[in-house]
């Protein structure tokens, strides 16, 4: 479903690597996450993913087509929620909402549908007459949760997804997770909390200043450590072994 | 610790007013220092201007010995325009600003939070007083051979005393603004009336300042001034202190500024830590599901884009200011349209055909307002924060901004509309292609406007603003579609009257020059469909 083969991202002609040589496949069926520390480069990488920042070298391909080259194509089919929703608070969650369904050419009939149904998932239905501008963080990413959902996507890529979320909204945002991806659906997406990734991956994959550190099945990466002893173990030998250098 | 938050205060305030919010230190100090050039240039026009206008009234009040009075014009036109330029700055530094909860967080007494964000406003008080007063300062000594050092030393201490009083009514309207929005949660409604209401005022003041204004005061000049003694004895007293060196009314003039900023300033201080954090008090409203409608993208941007237009009063005033004059235009060709018309005849009747000339003439006039609605102009910095949504949506580049076009089009051409059938209405010239002209030559330079506004915005706007306020307030975004538009309108009409008028007819000149204009609106529609309008497009944000 997505494809990263290559990927490498350079901000100015002589500065470093944002992300160096990254390729990492991710499947239909399969919840990816994607872990580093900050400035690692996850954002770099998902937002070229979402063919929002363009890279240097490699292709990312979603569902077989490059971002690159046929990015309305690619975006048909795939949503992203950044880490920070920045929504348009001037308009009401209903009117962003059918925005996003008008965009998308989502069926009103189907739009109706799955508001309702998303928005009494993520508790957010009452508010939805209200402006975006009168919404907590949280409420904010309910609802660019419910956007992204609006055009039943096949790959969703999420920033951070889980931050700001009280536990309730949390707890149904992993459970929807899993039965998308078990309908077919893949996610990639960041996170800091590992015991989320741990619980919730089928695989991941580590970065550290732009490299990839480790990838692949949570139990192969982890053995028989936690995914936090590895990641720091992981995360520190490159530390280690930069300062030998 | 006041210090440093005045600082900060005072450095965030030129940054908005250089457009600057980064950048090197050398970068900022010389933008600092064009900013005192500008404000030294400013100075010099405003001592240059009023002495041209008032020097008249000046010599008469000198007559009379009422020199004061000039004091006290200058010092309430700056107290006029430092209310209202200063109204809503004061409203958002004090009483919304974001950073208030923060710096309550930390040890930092609120008084001293509040005198950094009053202070603010009283130094750009003091700045418009300081100017105005100046200015008169120096009429009076063009005008009556020279006034002492004394006096200008009492000039500057009154500019600034003079702003306390100000900063005053612009804390308790800002206080009242604030409350009347949290109560009915009606924020942009409340703040779009009361910017109206004082762009209103002053396209009266403008309307009404005509040319026979300046004699008709000078020759009443006495009345006014003892009008002005009676109802504005603040004024009168700062003027007596100005002008006659009068100790008295200079410490009657303080205490009258002093003592109700006092008062103001310690009620605010000990409330101000329940007044910024007030929730509002408006009542929830609880969505019901209701059928959906759907549009088409195109459509659907275009609501967008005007959602976003009529939810900000900075965006409306600023962008949509061409919109307000183009409709005030229109009411006052309604109620003084007859002598409007036969001003322009009179000017015309030397021509073979004056109605023709009028029709010509009116058609560039509503153009010229065109010129100055500028929603396109900045309709892709507004986007700012906001243009990951439009970038992980799969819609083109020809669709975004032919829904920014449609924003600014779908307002302005039916205000020149109608525009142009309440100028028929009332000229009552009717010939076919008179009438043609007038409705198409100000829809070409409508189109001319949206559409040089938008590509500019695309090709030069920042999107690094803050808010939708500050991107619609930002000179460059604003000033290159409305120069390239009037520099249009103008030219046209200059390049017929100084070279074409004898060679060409006026009507067949408008024509030509509607059909030009249309077919540069063609070139430029075609190109925000092009892959450079969507190479463009892709790159904002990288």
């Amino acid at each position: 479903m997505l494809q990263i083969n290559h990927y490498t991202k350079q901000y100015s002609a002589d500065g470093p690597k944002a992300v160096d040589d990254l390729s990492l496949h991710i499947k239909p069926g399969e919840i990816y996450g994607f872990l580093g520390h900050n400035g690692a480069g996850k954002t770099t990488t998902i937002k070229a993913c979402c063919g929002l920042l363009d890279f240097t070298e490699g292709e990312i391909l979603v569902n077989g087509m490059s971002i690159k080259k046929q990015p309305l194509e690619c975006k048909k089919i795939m949503s992203y929620i950044p880490d920070n929703p920045d929504l348009y608070e001037f308009m009401s969650g209903i009117r962003y909402l059918n925005f996003v369904g008008d965009v998308y050419g989502v069926p009103t009939d189907m739009r109706e549908k799955r508001i309702a149904e998303f928005a009494n998932d993520m508790g957010i239905t009452d508010a939805l007459a209200e402006k975006v501008a009168s919404y907590s963080h949280g409420m904010k990413q309910k609802l660019a949760i419910v956007a992204a959902l609006m055009h039943d996507p096949k790959l969703l890529i999420m920033d951070e997804p889980f931050v700001g979320l009280d536990p309730k909204a949390a707890f149904i945002l992993k459970k929807f997770m899993r039965t998308f991806c078990d309908n077919g659906g893949a996610i990639f997406f960041s996170t800091h909390v590992l015991e989320v990734a741990e619980k919730l991956c089928d695989k991941i994959a580590i970065i550290k200043g732009g490299k990839l550190l480790a990838d692949g099945d949570i139990e192969t990466v982890r053995g028989n450590e936690s995914l936090e002893e590895v990641f720091l173990e992981l995360v520190d030998d490159i530390k280690a072994e930069e300062e030998h250098a | 610790m006041l210090k440093i938050l005045l600082k900060n205060r005072l450095l965030a305030l030129a940054d908005q007013l250089t457009g600057q919010s980064k950048g090197k230190k050398a970068a900022k100090l010389s933008t600092y220092a064009l900013l005192i050039v500008l404000g030294i240039l400013i100075l010099i026009g405003c001592c240059a201007g009023v002495n041209a206008l008032f020097g008249n009234i000046c010599v008469r009040l000198a007559q009379r010995g009422e020199v004061w009075a000039v004091y006290g014009f200058a010092g309430a036109a700056g107290f006029l325009l430092a209310l209202f330029l200063t109204l809503f700055y004061a409203q958002g530094v004090i009483f919304e600003a974001k950073d208030n909860e923060l710096l309550l967080s930390m040890p930092i007494s609120p008084s001293a939070i509040l005198a950094s964000r009053v202070g603010s406003v009283y130094f750009l008080n003091s700045l418009f007083t300081l100017v105005l007063l100046c200015a008169a300062g120096y009429t009076v000594s063009a005008q009556t051979g020279g006034i002492g050092i004394l006096n200008w030393i009492l000039v500057i201490v009154c500019a600034l005393l003079l702003p306390l009083l100000s900063t005053t009514v612009s804390c308790l309207l800002a206080w009242l603004v604030s409350y009347i929005t949290r109560r009915t949660g009606r924020k942009v409604l409340v703040q779009t009336i009361l910017s109206l209401v004082a762009i209103a005022a002053l396209f009266l003041v403008t309307m009404g300042v005509n040319r026979n204004f300046f004699s008709t005061f000078a020759e009443s000049a006495g009345d006014i001034a003892q009008a002005f003694r009676r109802s504005l004895y603040p004024l009168y007293a700062m003027g007596l202190a100005i002008a006659e060196t009068n100790w008295g009314m200079l410490a009657i003039f303080a205490a009258i500024c002093i003592v109700p900023f006092a008062i103001v300033y310690y009620v605010l201080s000990r409330s101000f830590i329940r007044i910024v954090t007030a929730r509002n008090a408006a009542k929830k409203q609880k969505y019901e599901a209701t059928a959906l409608k759907g549009s088409s993208v195109v459509w659907s941007m275009t609501k967008k884009d005007l959602t976003r237009f009529f939810s900000s009063p900075p965006y409306m005033t600023n962008a949509g200011l061409g919109l307000l004059y183009s409709i005030g235009l229109t009411i006052f060709a309604m109620v003084s349209g007859d002598s409007v018309i036969r001003n322009i005849l009179e000017k015309t009747d030397r021509f073979s055909d004056p109605g023709a000339y009028t029709t010509v003439i009116a058609a560039f006039v509503i153009s010229f307002f065109a010129a100055l609605t500028t929603i396109s102009g900045c309709s892709v910095s507004v986007e700012g924060k906001n243009l990951w949504i439009l970038k992980s949506m799969p819609v083109r580049a020809k669709d975004v901004l032919t829904g920014k076009l449609l924003s600014h089009l779908v307002l302005a051409i039916p205000v020149s509309v109608l525009c142009s059938i309440l100028y028929l209405f009332v000229a009552r010239i009717l010939t076919v292609p008179g009438v043609i002209l007038m409705f198409l030559m100000p829809i070409a330079f409508n189109c001319f406007n949206a559409l040089f506004g938008l590509i500019s915005n695309l090709h030069f706007g920042k999107l690094d603003y803050p808010s939708i306020a500050k991107a619609a307030k930002s000179t460059t975004s604003s000033l290159i579609p409305i120069l390239a538009t009037i520099l249009l309108v103008i030219g046209s009409a200059v390049l017929y009257f100084t070279a074409l008028h004898g060679k060409i007819d006026v009507t067949v000149y408008g024509i030509i020059v509607t059909a030009v204009i249309f077919a540069v609106d063609l070139c430029m529609f075609s190109y925000l469909g092009s892959t450079g309008a969507q190479k463009r497009w892709d790159e904002l944000g990288q």
